[in-house]
């Protein structure tokens, strides 16, 4: 007994040695914070911005592949490091890509198998090429996307001009909204980069751009319009206002054999500034609630007009909801439904003067 | 061999036994106008000269009246002797003993019985500060290499006729005493019969140190983990009798042996008890964190950044790469070598003699901490990562613990180093199931933290976090079952 | 003395019953209750916790009528000492297949998940190591370990749970619909896994001691890991709704991968909550591993001092059968195939014939 208890503890320290099949040290790894992909003939070119390690400017990677296994496996071969993407932070997807429906969900099905990928990525857009937002980015961010992903996950829920979307939330919605969701929009422009917007896909495929003010009116229907500042015009002179809590509640009724969908969306308001009206004062502050409850509503269906215009209410949401009240929805929302947007804003601080 | 009465025949047999023995006094003289010889025999050094020569010498040298044999012993226990111990022997192997353990033996002619007469007085160094177990609060004082000392610095501590003593002598040659203490009415009755059933069982030549008797006593002798608990200090040993715990006092030890013992035991501090409890559980809490980083902090640290980095956040990812440009090592072997650095740093610290000791170990620092990482040769993550494990070892109160998790650092450090983070996980498992199975005198070693509703949960008192003095108010496991209630807590 | 004495107390069971319920099982049932269910696969979780509380009841009801029986002199006394022989041995048939596929499940997640290269039989191999170590111990082991990793596990989970449930949208699981009977039929083979656990309750009695108010804990025990099984579901549907839960291999890890707070140090919890499996896996494998053992000792009557000869026959028996399925979709499927036949003869069938047997013969207790 004694024997084989030895061979036993002597032998798998051995076998055990010979392992570390895994194994690849921290400097052996090109960390990729930001990834790009764009449409290229048969597949995709691909461009990450890697981590800065200090060891010089970081280089844009670029490479192109049928797949982004293959991209990413032509990568490798150029490189005397691995390619590691457990790192990654953002996600870029061109406007090339996001035209194109199954390109589309063919990178997207192998970026939902992907164990490397963390879900917690986040995923934009872009009017132009998602290579052109990584060089942008190399130049502007010292973290190569780390700060711009930074301001996704904690500043842009309170600018109210754009929201942040994780990858898992993606696909969720993706699912649910067959093929329709509202990315967040990065832009390159002379300055650096621009992040406020949205891009608005549909079946898997880009439906519209969203300009800031469109997808302010998408963030006031989700009820995210947290930090969104809106202006008003009252004699010439401009009244600011900030959203300080935004909710959005959804109600389907029949009224006259028709579906109504009442849209309330409920607000919460700090004032910036205001006319001559004394805002401390009941009439005076009803004054301005007024003045910004109609700015929100035009806002709001000048953005759904978007959607009417490409007849889908995916994207925004509606038809889903409609199908969670309703599962005999026939699929043609805006031929059945009629929206009505209603407001309600509370102006809960008027700062330090009356 | 008895004692002849035939005092010559004594005295040549004594020779023949001590020949040789350079340190062994001899000495014949006439008591009693002349009548009567005596023949005293004594281990210089180890005996107190002093009482020898005022209590016995001069008293025997002033003896005038003249006696028969019989009445000579009966004269010199009760009128001449005036020492406290005194007894009889009648066996020259008894006398031997006796005369190496530092009494003095008088042989008597015509009688069969020699006196032997406690004379004791050991070198040894006072009473000074615990040199591994210091605090800051609460008393100073340690064990001494002198048995009845140390037995002295317990009693003063419980003085209640309770505090049992019994002696044995363990060691075929050494004969070592060892002092078995206990609470008569707190004590669980079967482990004091296994402990004196293991005690006389003990059969080997000599008993150095409590270290042998604890070796010998312990049940899972392979395991890493110690299964009795060693201490100097007096008041840890009078708080365990007064939990129901066995105490071994060994002779030439400075330490004393308690037992059974807990895993949570090895995480109690003396001076746990002397502040308040608030601060007290805090610094419990670290203690048991510090373990924990011990043990698992240099395969986490190899599983995350060689196998795992997506779970290390980016910036600390990146900047662990960065770190390790131009390094020459893999993680493993930079942490293999900064692991064994501590170790000799550690050892060597322990054998230089004090003077150069600090001055050493600010060198060994610099040249590993500083030095190396300015060469290139290991990152500076590496090297936080060695002394941050090194310095939770050294938070734990224990020392026998903290070897045990030495080890155990190792077995978890090679399984990631293979297996990354499955390989940490089954480490820790491993050493887990280890720890579960292992048992002191039939308490389980990870009580409380399992079975615990044995004891009605009391034992939950005094573990991560202990209650407020008056809270307590149950005694341990440890204790027999219907000895456990305290009345007004602690 | 009250350690050394192979026994376990009720609250060591309890521990360990809890955690036998999430084992791989819980990994995947959300998504398996939103496919069978839909949008009330929490509900049907409910109803299948609860039957399975019942049944619970029933073991122990059985087990303090004979507190000295293992699952061998159960079926050796009702069916007789040939037809209960093989009975018992098909009990062991179970315990190999139960084992294993639950090890391959697990090791094939690691695998996929953490150690892509590294060979799937040394995962296997090394798993099945530590299991056996422990079970070598005895079962008291596996008990303390169980009651200590209870805090390591439970706690962080529903600590977790609670930070999902405060930042999701309920809006998904509306309108609540209450599950059709085709619903519950086609989840049956899903959920027959969640009872793997009960096993224990074929070999435990005569290891247990104390055995007060053991209908009643047990039973509040069940309905705990029902409850915690639940809001598992819940949660999964709340975030994901019912058609994204559906294609998801391993929505329990994504869902809880979701939470973030300040503070947090990791970057990626998944991989790291794996290690809640690691638990109930290693707990229930080296349970398993001790059954078996019993139950060889029993049936061929050998000396309770050659228990872990039987490991050797065990430790092959367990890595081939978990090396068989090529992958893990094979695994998954074979057990969802075959579970349901298996429980039902051992779990169900059995136990409610042992019973009725019992009460037509009029036995009395056995002690």
């Amino acid at each position: 007994m004694n024997k084989w208890k030895w061979v036993f503890v002597t032998v798998i320290p051995l076998f055990l040695a010979t392992g570390c099949w895994d194994k690849r040290d921290p400097e052996d790894r090109e960390y990729m914070i930001t990834m790009g992909v764009d449409k290229w003939e048969s597949g995709y070119s691909v461009s990450f911005a890697p981590a800065n390690t200090e060891e010089g400017e970081p280089q844009k990677m670029l490479c192109r592949g049928n797949t982004l296994a293959d991209a990413i496996a032509g990568n490798d071969s150029r490189n005397s490091k691995k390619t590691e993407l457990g790192q990654m932070k953002m996600i870029v997807f061109g406007k090339s890509l996001l035209e194109d429906s199954e390109k589309l969900q063919s990178f997207l099905e192998e970026l939902k198998r992907s164990q490397e990928i963390s879900k917690k990525v986040t995923v934009l857009g872009t009017d132009g090429t998602a290579e052109a937002c990584i060089d942008a980015m190399l130049k502007e961010d010292d973290g190569t996307g780390l700060f711009l992903w930074d301001f996704y996950k904690n500043t842009a829920k309170e600018v109210g001009v754009t929201k942040s979307l994780d990858m898992d939330t993606f696909f969720t919605e993706l699912e649910e909204q067959n093929g329709s969701c509202v990315l967040p929009r990065i832009q390159p422009i002379e300055e650096g980069l621009h992040l406020g917007g949205g891009v608005a896909l549909s079946e898997f495929s880009l439906a519209a751009f969203f300009s800031d003010q469109e997808e302010q009116g998408y963030l006031f229907l989700v009820g995210e319009a947290e930090g969104a500042v809106l202006e008003a015009d009252d004699g010439g002179k401009k009244i600011p206002l900030r959203i300080a809590r935004s909710r959005a509640k959804y109600k389907f009724e029949t009224e006259d054999g028709k579906t109504v969908c009442h849209i309330r969306l409920r607000l919460y308001g700090e004032l910036l500034g205001s006319a001559n009206t004394d805002a401390f004062t009941e009439e005076g502050a009803k004054e301005m609630e007024n003045l910004f409850t109609e700015i929100i509503k035009e806002k709001v269906e000048n953005t759904i007009k978007i959607a009417q215009e490409k007849e889908t209410a995916e994207f925004l949401g509606l038809a889903v909801r409609l199908r969670q009240k309703n599962l005999d929805d026939s699929g043609n929302f805006w031929e059945e439904v009629t929206i009505s947007i209603e407001p309600s804003l509370k102006i809960r601080d008027t700062g330090r003067i009356r | 061999m008895q004692i002849s009465k035939n005092l010559s025949e004594n005295m040549i047999a004594i020779k023949e036994t001590f020949r040789d023995c350079g340190d062994v006094i001899m000495r014949e003289f006439v008591v009693g106008s002349g009548k009567s010889r005596i023949f005293m025999i004594f281990t210089d050094n180890i005996v107190d000269s002093d009482t020898i020569h005022e209590f016995i010498m001069t008293n025997l040298m002033g003896l005038y009246k003249e006696c028969d044999e019989s009445g000579l012993l009966k004269v010199l226990m009760e009128d001449i002797i005036a020492v406290g111990e005194v007894g009889k022997i009648d066996t020259l192997q008894q006398v031997v003993d006796g005369v190496l353990l530092g009494d003095t033996v008088l042989f008597m002619e015509g009688n069969e019985f020699a006196l032997q007469v406690s004379t004791k007085g050991f070198p040894s160094r006072g009473v000074s500060q615990a040199q591994t177990e210091v605090v800051v609060l609460g008393p100073k004082d340690a064990f001494l290499e002198v048995m009845a000392t140390n037995i002295v610095l317990i009693r003063r501590r419980i003085r209640d006729s309770n505090l049992k003593l019994k002696r044995k002598k363990i060691g075929r040659r050494s004969k070592t005493d060892v002092a078995l203490m206990y609470m008569e009415d707190l004590v669980r009755p079967e482990t004091l019969r296994i402990v004196e059933k293991q005690l006389d069982r003990m059969n080997l030549d000599a008993i150095l140190d409590s270290g042998y008797v604890e070796q010998l006593m312990e049940k899972h002798w392979s395991s890493p983990f110690p299964q009795l608990q060693m201490t100097e200090r007096p008041d840890k040993a009078a708080s365990a009798l007064l939990e129901g715990r066995v105490v071994l006092v060994v002779d030439n030890t400075p330490v004393v042996v308690m037992l059974p013992v807990t895993l949570n035991v090895f995480f109690q501090a003396a001076e746990d008890y002397y502040d308040r409890w608030a601060i007290m559980s805090f610094i419990r809490t670290i203690r048991y964190i510090a373990a924990m980083v011990a043990i698992a902090l240099p395969g986490l640290y190899i599983a995350l950044s060689v196998y795992h980095p997506e779970l290390i956040p980016t910036a600390l990812a990146i900047k662990i790469a960065a770190t390790r440009q131009n390094i020459p090592f893999t993680v493993v072997g930079e942490v293999v070598i900064m692991e064994l650095a501590f170790e000799l740093l550690r050892e060597a610290g322990i054998r230089l003699p004090s003077p150069v000791s600090s001055t050493i170990g600010i060198v060994g620092g610099i040249i590993i901490g500083s030095a190396a990482v300015e060469a290139g040769i290991v990152s500076p993550t590496v090297v936080i990562v060695s002394a941050l494990t090194g310095i939770c070892s050294f938070v734990i109160p224990n020392v026998a613990l903290v070897s045990g998790l030495r080890l155990c650092k190792y077995l978890a450090f090679l399984l990631s180093a293979v297996l990354g983070l499955f390989g940490l996980w089954v480490a820790l498992l491993f050493i887990l199931a280890h720890l579960c199975s292992l048992t002191s005198y039939g308490i389980p070693f990870m009580y409380p933290f399992c079975s615990a509703s044995v004891n009605d949960d009391v034992d939950w008192e005094d573990t991560v976090f202990r209650m407020p003095l008056n809270k307590m108010k149950r005694r341990p496991i440890f204790t027999k079952p219907s000895a456990r209630g305290r009345k007004g807590g602690a | 003395m009250f350690a050394e004495n192979q026994k376990i107390s009720v609250r060591q069971l309890q521990v360990l019953l809890l955690l036998y319920y999430f084992g791989t099982t819980a990994l995947f049932l959300p998504s398996d209750a939103a496919v069978t269910g839909g949008n009330s696969g929490w509900i049907v979780t409910i109803l299948w916790g609860v039957a399975a509380s019942f049944l619970a009841v029933l073991f122990v009801y059985l087990g303090e009528k004979h507190p000295s029986y293992t699952a061998v002199e159960w079926y050796r006394r009702a069916f007789g000492r040939h037809l209960g022989t093989v009975l018992a041995l098909g009990l062991g048939g179970k315990i190999i297949f139960d084992g294993a596929m639950e090890l391959r499940l697990f090791c094939d997640i690691i695998s996929s998940s953490m150690l892509p290269r590294t060979p799937q039989w040394l995962i296997i191999a090394l798993t099945l190591f530590l299991c056996c170590l422990a079970a070598s111990y005895g079962i008291e082991c596996a008990a303390r370990s169980g009651e200590i990793l209870f805090f390591a596990v439970l706690i962080p989970l529903v600590v977790v749970l609670i930070f999902v449930a405060i930042s999701t949208n309920y809006n998904r699981l509306l309108p609540v619909q209450m599950p059709a009977f085709s619903s519950l039929r086609e989840s049956m083979p899903f959920f027959a896994p969640l009872l793997q656990g009960f096993m224990v309750f074929l070999f435990i009695f005569p290891s247990l001691e104390k055995r007060r108010h053991m209908k009643r804990r047990i039973w509040l025990t069940c309905l705990a890991a029902t409850g915690l099984m639940t809001v598992l579901v819940f949660l999964s549907l709340a975030v994901y709704g019912t058609a994204a839960l559906s294609e998801k291999l391993l929505p329990t890890l994504q869902m809880m991968e979701r939470v973030s707070f300040s503070g947090i140090f990791l970057g990626r919890q998944d991989l790291f909550l794996l290690w809640f499996w690691m638990v109930t896996t290693f707990l229930y494998v080296t349970s398993l591993i001790f059954f078996g053992q019993e139950l060889c000792s029993r049936v061929f009557q050998s000396k309770k001092n050659k228990r872990n000869l039987w490991l050797f026959l065990f430790i092959p028996l367990l890595f081939v059968v978990a090396l068989l399925p090529k992958d893990m979709a094979e695994a998954y499927w074979l057990r969802i195939r075959v579970t349901p036949w298996l429980s039902g003869i051992f779990f169900v069938a059995l136990p409610v014939l042992m019973l009725f047997i019992d009460t037509v013969k009029g036995r009395g207790g056995h002690e």
